[in-house]
């Protein structure tokens, strides 16, 4: 942009000096003209692209657009109306000042002194054409012998430069010169012989090459002698020279004026020109110069409002270039520190939220995988977090469910509903931290729940949270009472078998000895005592002996077994055996072989379908239906054993203890056979459950693990 | 302000300009020696409406004749064996109401009472022009041609009226070049 400017004054100040010396014009002024034109339309071309670009960019909003069209109309305020005003004056100046150097009166003096110049050599003029006729007549009667001596005398009585006397066709008949070094003198030109009137002198004032002036008359007159031609006398007269120098320097000055003051219209012309087209490129420059001063001064700006908006979008690694050292640049550098530490910031962030993730993705995988039930709930008791555990526990989908009140499971989670109200009121309390032992109750049985419960408030916020594990204790208590009851067992066969078969035997022999000692009525007697004790012993050794099996270790014997086979055997035991009631079969046509032991299993259907039958005796369409069914899910191939009665089906109260020894709702049961059934599914890895059906009776589901490959054939239903 | 030159500059350089009317009418040349060929050409010189004026307010006007004896070189154009320009200068004299019409060469000032007398002594003064060139320079197996043109010398003029001539070209005052063959 210097350099254009530069380039500019140069050539203005070319072309001003063009325009004071004729030859530098002659030669640059073409060039210079040129080369303005071409910046002027150069200029104009970077002007209206940039105010294009400008416009668009102010329309469709571009951030600095508005700032720049404002410091441009600005900067061309500041441009044009200082220059606009000098150009006014100038104009006017050039036009009436330039006017004002030519007065009339000094038109008409000068004219005037040139008429008197002329009035004055007028004078001379007529003075020398009569002496010069005069002259004439002397010489025209003598003859041309003694003409040239005649004409010395006459040119020297007159003064004269030159005296010509010419004949027909131009001849010149004798002349005679002041000079003997001037040229030969020439007869008079064609043009003047052509302006000659008869009687009257041809008269003419003549510049001379070294400025002088001379007049110049030409007579003609006739030769009165007999035969003569007519005669023309030239004569070139002097002016006097202070006369001469006095009108030559009058008509100079008349000339300059008037070269003057026809020249002062291209004059005006020439300077209003120059003066537009440094006005023109000036205002031209002055305009480009204010485009690209307010788009350097707003760029910052621009770039600032560009920086700011990438933030407010989240972008912190903005940085802008610093490329100035004013308050401007001073506000960039703020910027870019304000953007770093905002950078640093969220980078720390960042990385601590990736922390934090990564430490609740491992304790969510804790969570997970803890046998626990965990519940989170905020301090309105919205759930926040439920692991596995606790879903399976209280056989409720929780994990889906966030956010919703712990009271709104009720309808579809039954155990979620009675777990809540079993716990809520410490949870109302906000106790902070508190434990107990929750009992629901589900279609199979009870669940105990053994339930932990932190308060952890958030002092930020008015919220926090409540920490919820809760364990499933029931198979443990279940575990725990089958030990107590195997102690029991144990000392029981210990304790009293012994004793039993001296008691036994002590009773036999005092019947021998004392039977044939005594008579009728105390002998009698004491048989009746004896065999009770007997009788009583033997049912104490048969108590004694379930209790041993109770207690005993397994010593189980696993063979691949087909339950199926098995199931058909022993139901044919009961064909025929008195019952009324009937024991239906309905075995699955495939189902996988059983690693068990053939015997603890025979035992295990026998005490289930024992029972069964005691279930439905006295009804008269008592029915024992027993089936099969192969299981694969998750766990791998299970068997499926259902033993199902239509009878009266078993007390609630019952229900949840019903496998625990000792408990039967049979006059005359030990309370062990389901005990030991539960005992002879253990030792299988399998599970016994036990619920009343909807449609009546009781049902015993029994699962066992199937060898995997292992499936035996359908042979077919049977029916006993 | 762009507008307001533009047309200021447009309507500068499209006004009517007036040529001079100017024309050769005739050339012919004759050998004065061995050593000098005389070139004659004759003019018919009107001057601009312009110029005219310019003169009737004391400016002079110069005005160049130019001779030249070239040959052809084919493709390569023509070469330039001599070139004589003249110059002639026209004035009008106040004092004695004459035109006054310099020829520089032969010192001689000539007086003319009217405008077209003077042109005509102008015309007269310009189409004389002497080559001083030796015959035996000439080779006889070429051929030679003389050209002439007239033209007015700008940069005799006063600078506004420069100005006003390359502004507004109202003095183009350059024939084209007249050729003819030499003898």
């Amino acid at each position: 942009m210097a350099l254009l400017f530069l380039l500019l004054l140069t050539s203005l100040v070319l072309m001003g000096d063009a325009a004071q010396n004729s030859d530098r014009f002659e030669q640059v002024f073409l060039w210079l003209l040129a080369f303005h034109g071409l910046v002027l339309v150069a200029l104009a071309v970077l002007i209206i692209h940039q105010f294009v670009r400008l416009i668009v960019q102010y329309r469709e909003g571009v951030p600095g657009s508005r700032l720049t069209l404002r410091l441009v109309a600005g900067f061309m305020l500041v441009a044009v109306l200082p220059v606009t005003v000098v150009y006014y004056f100038s104009f006017k100046f050039l036009n009436e000042g330039v006017d004002s150097w030519f007065d009339v009166r000094v038109d008409g003096a000068l004219e005037d002194a040139l008429e008197l110049s002329r009035s004055s050599l007028d004078l001379r003029v007529r003075q020398l054409s009569r002496e010069t006729q005069e002259i004439m007549i002397q010489l025209e009667d003598l003859s041309e012998v003694l003409v040239p001596l005649a004409l010395n005398d006459v040119r020297a009585q007159m003064g004269a430069q030159e005296l010509t006397l010419v004949g027909a066709n131009n001849r010149i008949i004798a002349s005679s010169t002041d000079s003997p070094i001037r040229r030969l003198p020439a007869p008079p030109g064609a043009d003047i012989l052509l302006r000659m009137s008869p009687g009257q002198p041809f008269t003419r004032l003549e510049p001379q090459a070294d400025g002088s002036l001379v007049i110049r008359v030409v007579a003609a007159v006739g030769d009165r002698r007999p035969g003569g031609d007519s005669r023309i006398l030239q004569g070139v007269f002097p002016v006097d020279p202070r006369m001469s120098a006095l009108a030559v320097r009058v008509q100079d000055a008349f000339v300059d004026y008037r070269e003057f003051a026809y020249l002062r219209g291209p004059i005006k012309q020439g300077f209003i020109f120059t003066m537009s087209l440094a006005l023109a490129l000036s205002l031209m420059a002055a305009l480009w110069a204010g485009l690209v001063v307010a788009r350097r001064l707003v760029r910052p700006v621009t770039d600032l409002a560009e920086g700011t908006r990438l933030v407010a979008s989240g972008d912190y690694s903005t940085r802008l270039a610093v490329g100035r050292d004013d308050e401007l640049g001073f506000l960039v550098r703020s910027f870019n520190t304000m953007t770093r530490r905002l950078h640093e910031a969220r980078e720390e962030a960042e990385s601590n939220r990736r922390l934090l993730d990564a430490e609740r993705a491992y304790l969510e995988s804790v969570l997970q995988h803890l046998r626990s039930g965990v519940l989170a709930l905020d301090g309105s008791l919205r759930l926040r977090t439920a692991n596995a555990a606790a879903c399976q526990i209280l056989e409720c989908d929780m994990c889906a469910e966030y956010n919703r009140f712990l009271s709104e499971f009720d309808e579809e989670c039954p155990l979620v509903g009675q777990f809540f109200d079993a716990i809520s009121d410490a949870l109302v309390r906000r106790e902070q931290e508190w434990s107990r032992e929750v009992v629901v109750f589900t279609r199979s049985g009870r669940k105990v729940l053994m339930t932990r419960a932190v308060w952890l408030p958030d002092p930020g916020n008015n919220r926090g949270l409540h920490a919820i594990v809760f364990d499933d204790m029931t198979e443990f208590l279940r575990a725990q009472r089958d030990a107590a009851w195997g102690e029991v067992a144990r000392r029981l066969a210990h304790e009293i078998k012994n004793p039993l078969t001296p008691i036994q035997l002590s009773a036999e022999r005092l019947a021998r000895r004392l039977g044939n000692t005594l008579n009728g009525t105390e002998r009698e007697m004491l048989e009746r005592a004896t065999r009770t004790i007997v009788q009583q012993v033997e049912a104490m050794k048969t108590l004694v002996n379930a209790f041993r099996d109770y207690a005993q270790a397994p010593r189980l014997a696993l063979a691949p077994l087909d339950l199926n086979g098995l199931l058909r055997d022993v139901c044919e035991l009961y064909e025929g055996d008195g019952h009324v009631s009937r024991v239906t079969l309905d075995l699955a046509p495939k189902v996988p072989s059983i690693r068990a032991d053939a015997g603890r299993l025979r035992q295990l259907l026998h005490n289930l379908i024992k029972n069964a039958l005691e279930a439905v005796q006295g009804q008269s369409d008592g029915e024992v239906r027993i089936t099969t069914e192969s299981i694969a899910d998750g766990h791998g191939h299970r068997v499926e054993l259902r033993v199902a009665d239509n009878g009266p089906g078993i007390r609630p109260d019952f229900l949840e203890r019903i496998f625990e020894p000792y408990i039967t709702d049979k006059p005359r049961g030990t309370g062990l056979g389901l005990a030991v059934a539960q005992k002879i599914v253990e030792e299988h890895g399998g599970i016994i459950e036990c619920h009343n059906q909807a449609t009546g009776g009781a049902v015993f589901v029994i699962r066992i693990p199937g060898i995997p490959g292992g499936d035996t054939e359908r042979v077919g239903d049977e029916h006993a | 302000m762009r507008g307001w030159f533009g047309w200021l500059l447009a309507g500068l350089l499209l006004l009517p300009s007036s040529v001079m009317a100017a024309e050769i009418r005739h050339a012919d040349h004759i050998w004065q020696d061995d050593d000098r060929l005389l070139v004659r050409v004759y003019l018919d010189v009107v001057l601009p409406d312009v110029l005219v004026e310019a003169l009737a307010n004391g400016i002079e006007v110069t005005l160049f004749s130019e001779v030249r004896l070239e040959y052809a070189r084919g493709i390569l154009g023509e070469r330039l064996v001599k070139e004589r320009e003249k110059s002639v200068r026209i004035r009008y004299y106040a004092l004695s109401r004459h035109y006054v019409v310099t020829d520089p060469d032969r010192q001689r000032v000539e007086l003319a009472p009217t405008l077209g007398d003077a042109l005509e002594l102008l015309a007269e003064r310009l189409g004389r022009v002497v080559l001083d060139i030796g015959r035996e320079r000439l080779r006889p197996d070429v051929d030679y041609t003389l050209s002439a043109r007239v033209k007015l010398d700008h940069a005799a003029l006063p600078l506004p009226l420069q100005w006003d001539a390359r502004l507004r070209g109202a003095y183009v005052t350059q024939l084209g070049w007249y050729r003819w063959p030499l003898r």
